[in-house]
């Protein structure tokens, strides 16, 4: 303990992953510093750090994302070393390269590394050169409408159009036939300059049915290259992933085999220095294709922490602090079944829009196998600033059947009362034969299975109504009436009772 | 009392009348049940018709009545509706376009006396991070635009009126 060359991070982050990073810090005798903006100031994340610095402002682009302050408050609260956690400014090299410049650690990979990935087309470039299989697609940015109608007869159809700079689905739009492609083009260059400031738009085949299968590598600065294995996230809703699990129910040895040597490639050819995702497509012929290399911690890591017992967020930070890796992939064993839910403050009956609002009462699961990663507590409000995310329910079981089982009995243990969660999803999710025999791809999730599933879960049990009336009566003073007997043929006949309702 | 209930998607008439300690009777759709229900602290009750009983938990701001059980919520609007309270139906009507969730306005792809189809974008809002287009709901004439582009809007505020073809 203490031995490390890091004495204490700033994490540059909110909410649950904030929440992480710091409790790694801790578990390495290291002190941890939150930041925070003006909505965040009652943050579970502010607690529980050595020290805070107050950002000001409250949208993402006043707060998180503003390296003036961030680097203020490094230099204010006397950190050495930074960690982004996820989203925000983690993958932005400029930031990375300024914290270096400030003679700080950066928990993560180089500003090359991030760079050379960080544009979709670049590293797409790189990958195909690596001798990584990646899908068919315009290798340079296409800049307008028509060129884009060009390119595209090269590509075929169906295609997606992606924002070069792009994550999470921002900028993204399917494409299924020429006459939609002006329009959607210019939505998604729209989108793209808007959130990331560059409207740089590839072309890539839409690959039919595919899987989102992941690979999580860790690298040291010393040049060696593990992979932890994989990671499914193919149960997506708007292109952005809603449950995962680990491993992929539908990967067979050979193809596992394949893929990480692919993912360990990819890791090599850039140098790369930490912990680091390489996400593929995998085609129902088990043909995979590189989608993206996300440098940077994943939000749903933990269930790799599951399933191997490492804990990549102490591992990023030994990493970062100059450490050799100490395990081989000899080492690496995998252990039972992971699967993990992110709880949103969405109703998911409504195509998960977004219920940002009060956590008037909010506890959580508990028991064997069961992890929360939760950002919130009971009081706060969800805030429509930032992502509504409340938790992410993390389970392992010794086989699939146990985790998804325990997963079932962990979600129906939440209360939370005061804003609509995608809990009722899950649960119509954990139902669906399809899903339960693993054979599910990223197109799983439509409208109209969510009409279907969750019609029913959207209609309102009679006790519900029932209780509400109560609670109506009761908040009114809801005195009894005097000499009532409960008699079953009992009648109501004074003045002012119920005529016209039976 | 009578007591409306809005679940978002349905109304809901209810009488309910409390005839002794833990107990009520409650009336919807002309059947009438005696439901035992009991606080038990900590905001949540024992609730069911004996001997088939729940834990619920439950809270109420206003008429914004939350309640849970076994992972599941629903959030109702409740009222107290023997007072001639009428709740304002507060719904989307025709030709009148609102903003669902709370968000920034993008672009606005119409001006007020354009003459628009059924369909047809007539503005951009972007919320949680995503771009959403919004579309006629009718033939019409645009009457107002409220919005404009750059401006923060709340859950429900109305963007653009169009006025219908007179057929």
């Amino acid at each position: 303990m203490g031995s490390l060359s890091i004495r204490r991070v700033l994490v540059a982050n909110r909410g649950e992953i904030a929440v992480r990073v710091i409790r790694a810090c801790h578990d390495l005798g290291i002190e941890a510093v939150a930041v925070y903006s003006d909505a965040d100031v009652g943050a579970p994340h502010v607690r529980l750090a050595d020290r805070v610095y107050a950002l000001g402002g409250t949208a993402s682009a006043d707060s998180y994302l503003r390296v003036d302050k961030v680097l203020e408050a490094c230099r204010v609260t006397e950190c050495d070393a930074v960690h982004p956690g996820y989203g925000f400014l983690s993958e932005n090299a400029a930031f990375a390269a300024e914290v270096l410049k400030a003679g700080l650690t950066w928990v993560g990979p180089s500003p090359h590394a991030i760079t050379a990935m960080g544009s979709k087309t670049g590293a797409r470039q790189r990958m195909h050169a690596a001798g990584v299989p990646v899908v068919p697609g315009t290798l340079e940015p296409v800049r307008t409408p028509s060129d884009a109608i060009e390119a595209a007869k090269d590509v075929g159809y169906p295609l997606l159009i992606k924002a070069s700079a792009g994550g999470g689905g921002k900028g993204m739009r399917l494409v299924r036939a020429e006459d939609e492609l002006t329009t959607a083009f210019n939505l998604a260059q729209s989108e793209a300059r808007k959130s990331f400031g560059d409207d740089a738009i590839y072309l890539e085949r839409f690959i039919e049915k595919p899987r989102h299968v992941e690979i999580q590598v860790l690298a040291d600065g010393h040049g060696n290259v593990v992979h932890l294995y994989e990671r499914d996230c193919s149960i997506q809703r708007r292109h952005q992933k809603v449950f995962e699990e680990a491993p992929c129910p539908v990967l067979d040895p050979d193809t596992r085999q394949k893929m990480t040597d692919a993912a360990c490639r990819a890791a090599e050819a850039v140098d790369y220095c930490g912990a680091g995702t390489v996400e593929f497509l995998l085609g129902e012929d088990r043909s995979f294709y590189f989608l993206e290399m996300n440098t940077r911690l994943q939000v749903e890591h933990p269930i790799t922490e599951c399933i191997t017992g490492v804990d990549l967020v102490t591992a990023q930070l030994r990493i970062a602090a100059g450490e050799p890796l100490w395990f081989t992939q000899d080492d690496v064993r995998v252990d039972g079944w992971a699967v993990e839910c992110r709880v949103y403050a969405e109703d998911a009956a409504a195509n998960f829009r977004p219920t940002p609002g009060p956590l008037h009462v909010y506890r959580e699961p508990q028991g064997i196998g069961v992890r929360v990663d939760s950002g919130v507590e009971e009081g706060m409000d969800v805030p429509i600033h930032y992502d509504p995310m409340i938790a992410k329910l993390i389970i392992w079981g010794p086989d699939r059947e146990t985790a998804l089982r325990r997963a079932n009995r962990a979600l129906r243990e939440y209360t939370i009362l005061g804003t609509q969660t995608s809990i009722p999803f899950f649960l119509a999710l954990f139902e669906d034969a399809g899903f339960q025999a693993g054979t599910y791809d990223t197109g799983f999730i439509t409208p109209e299975w969510l009409t279907e599933q969750l019609e029913t879960e959207r209609e309102v049990p009679e006790e519900a109504l029932f209780l509400a009336a109560i609670e109506v009566l009761e908040q009114r003073g809801g005195a009894a009436p005097q000499n009532v007997r409960t008699q079953s043929n009992w009648k109501w006949s004074g003045a002012g009772g119920w005529k016209g309702l039976s | 009392m009578k007591v409306r209930i809005d679940d978002g998607s349905n109304q809901h008439e209810l009488s309910v009348r409390r005839i002794g300690e833990g107990q009520y009777e409650v009336t919807r759709d002309g059947v009438t049940h005696v439901i035992a229900a009991q606080r038990r602290g900590r905001g949540e009750w024992v609730l069911g018709t004996a001997p088939a009983q729940r834990v619920w938990a439950s809270q109420v701001t206003e008429s914004r009545v939350s309640l849970a059980c076994n992972g599941e919520g629903w959030i109702l609007t409740a009222r107290d509706a023997s007072r001639g309270n009428h709740s304002g139906q507060g719904e989307a009507s025709q030709g009148h376009l609102a903003t669902p969730m709370p968000g920034v306005v993008v672009r606005v792809a119409v001006a007020e006396g354009d003459v628009v189809q059924k369909g047809q974008v007539l503005c951009v809002v972007e919320a949680m991070k995503m771009e959403n287009e919004y579309r006629a709901d009718i033939d019409g004439t645009i009457d107002t635009v409220h919005v404009s582009a750059g401006q923060a809007l709340d859950a429900g505020a109305t963007m653009i009126t169009i006025r219908p073809d007179e057929t």
